[in-house]
């Protein structure tokens, strides 16, 4: 993960920091410390002069879990457990900081479309895993749920964007909105927008 | 569409509808279609696209309708209900209810390639995804037929789609928007089709079913009335 600004409130554990010794549990437990803390509903909503720390967060955090999911036949359901866990926090953090912090929107444009790509593909694994698990237990986190996590979390950060009051130099939220969704629609119709180039 | 930009790269497939361009190429080591999406507007190698977490790679042809669906999906859910800049969206709008409709058409149709139970996860996905747009003013004619066609289609076509899978999600639609257009031309070729059709329980229920919504068609049909689209009835208002 990128290090946090000088700004943030508090410490940042680091994954597979031999210093730091922060376990894949440990991370867990910071994750899911983050929105009782500082993005709960009984919290106050953060000041956009802290918005470059939740950003960095949240570019990290993207980076790390929400990057590829192996596919069905790579591994097994049961092994993807924890990862599956890291995601769900991950995404409850990412929807709250788009909820709870003033002016995130603001010039963070390349961060949605992030957000746009990796969930949508996020959706699209989960949707494949969804068709190959046959024996459930109870208490296991299934791709159903983690999907319909990832689509509820990525609608709502595109909403977001779409009521957004831009700042004066920077361009209206509606053509941000309208040119992410017109991206994953054109590709759909065949229309690359985009263009390949050897050297 | 990208073309002379994409001469190092064998064309494998374009399909119909919708445009799905895969392409094959030596600099990468598989050799599986694969769909690309990025928002870079210039990309000098393909294996840009991976380490771009910006980028989406499909490694197989099978999952492009899923990824469609998906973006589908999202589409649906973020310009419903309506946002207040929701009249600069209206060509969003529209060219969701064109993706909803030929993503349908393809999921059914031969030029798909994801195998039958993707296929039919994937034809529930827009027939649920789409159920807030039918009830929206306007888009009955546009996407409030698509379960009606989906039915026709299950009606006529011989696919071996395990079909009772759509009857269940079809029977479940007609049953909570009771307002959807059925042609009583469709009701007679279901009754043609599944009447005395055992092998299919749910598709007898659909038909059942709309036999209530539409029990005044008959009627007028058998009086020698025009053919036509007809009002349809539920149950209760007829009661």
């Amino acid at each position: 993960m990128n290090p946090t600004p000088s700004s943030t409130q508090f410490p940042v554990p680091q994954l597979g920091n031999s210093q730091s010794g922060a376990t894949p549990a440990e991370f867990l437990e910071f994750l899911r410390s983050l929105p009782l803390q500082y993005l709960g509903d009984h919290c106050r909503r953060i000041p956009s002069g802290d918005k470059p720390a939740w950003v960095t967060i949240v570019n990290g955090l993207t980076d790390h879990f929400l990057g590829p999911f192996p596919l069905p036949g790579v591994v097994s359901w049961n092994a993807m457990q924890e990862k599956g866990e890291m995601i769900e926090a991950t995404l409850d953090v990412v929807q709250r900081v788009f909820l709870r912090v003033d002016g995130i929107y603001n010039h963070s444009l390349e961060l949605v479309q992030k957000l746009f790509a990796r969930l949508l593909d996020l959706c699209r694994v989960l949707d494949v895993w969804m068709g190959t698990i046959q024996d459930t237990v109870d208490s296991q986190l299934m791709p159903l749920g983690l999907r319909e996590s990832a689509l509820s979390v990525l609608v709502s950060v595109l909403r977001g964007l779409g009521s957004n009051n831009p700042t004066p130099d920077q361009q209206s939220s509606w053509k941000s909105l309208r040119d992410i969704l017109k991206a994953g629609l054109e590709v759909c119709r065949g229309n690359s927008c985009f263009s390949l180039i050897y050297s | 569409m990208p073309s002379a930009s994409l001469s190092d790269c064998t064309v494998i497939a374009l399909f119909a509808k919708p445009n799905i361009l895969t392409v094959e190429t030596q600099e990468l080591s598989r050799s599986v279609g694969c769909l690309y999406f990025s928002f870079a507007k210039e990309i000098k190698h393909l294996k840009d696209l991976e380490s771009n977490p910006s980028n989406i790679v499909v490694d197989s042809a099978s999952q492009v309708p899923v990824l469609m669906t998906v973006i589908l999906e999202v589409a649906v859910r973020t310009i419903h209900p309506a946002l207040k800049c929701d009249c600069f969206l209206t060509d969003i709008f529209r060219m969701t209810i064109d993706l909803a409709r030929s993503l349908l058409l393809y999921c059914i149709g031969p030029s798909c390639p994801a195998i039958s139970t993707t296929r039919l996860q994937c034809i529930s996905n827009i027939i649920t995804a789409t159920a807030a747009l039918r009830r929206l003013p306007g888009c009955t004619l546009s996407i409030g037929s698509l379960p009606e066609r989906l039915f026709q289609i299950r009606l006529e076509c011989g696919l071996t789609f395990d079909w009772d899978v759509i009857d269940r999600l079809l029977l479940d639609v007609f049953q909570n928007e009771s307002d959807l257009p059925i042609s009583k031309e469709l009701f007679y070729l279901a009754v043609k089709k599944l009447g005395d059709n055992d092998a299919a329980p749910h598709g007898m229920q659909v038909c059942i079913h709309i036999r209530l919504m539409n029990t005044s068609f008959l009627i007028e049909g058998f009086s020698g009335a025009p053919l036509g689209i007809f009002t349809p009835r539920t149950a209760n208002s007829r009661s």
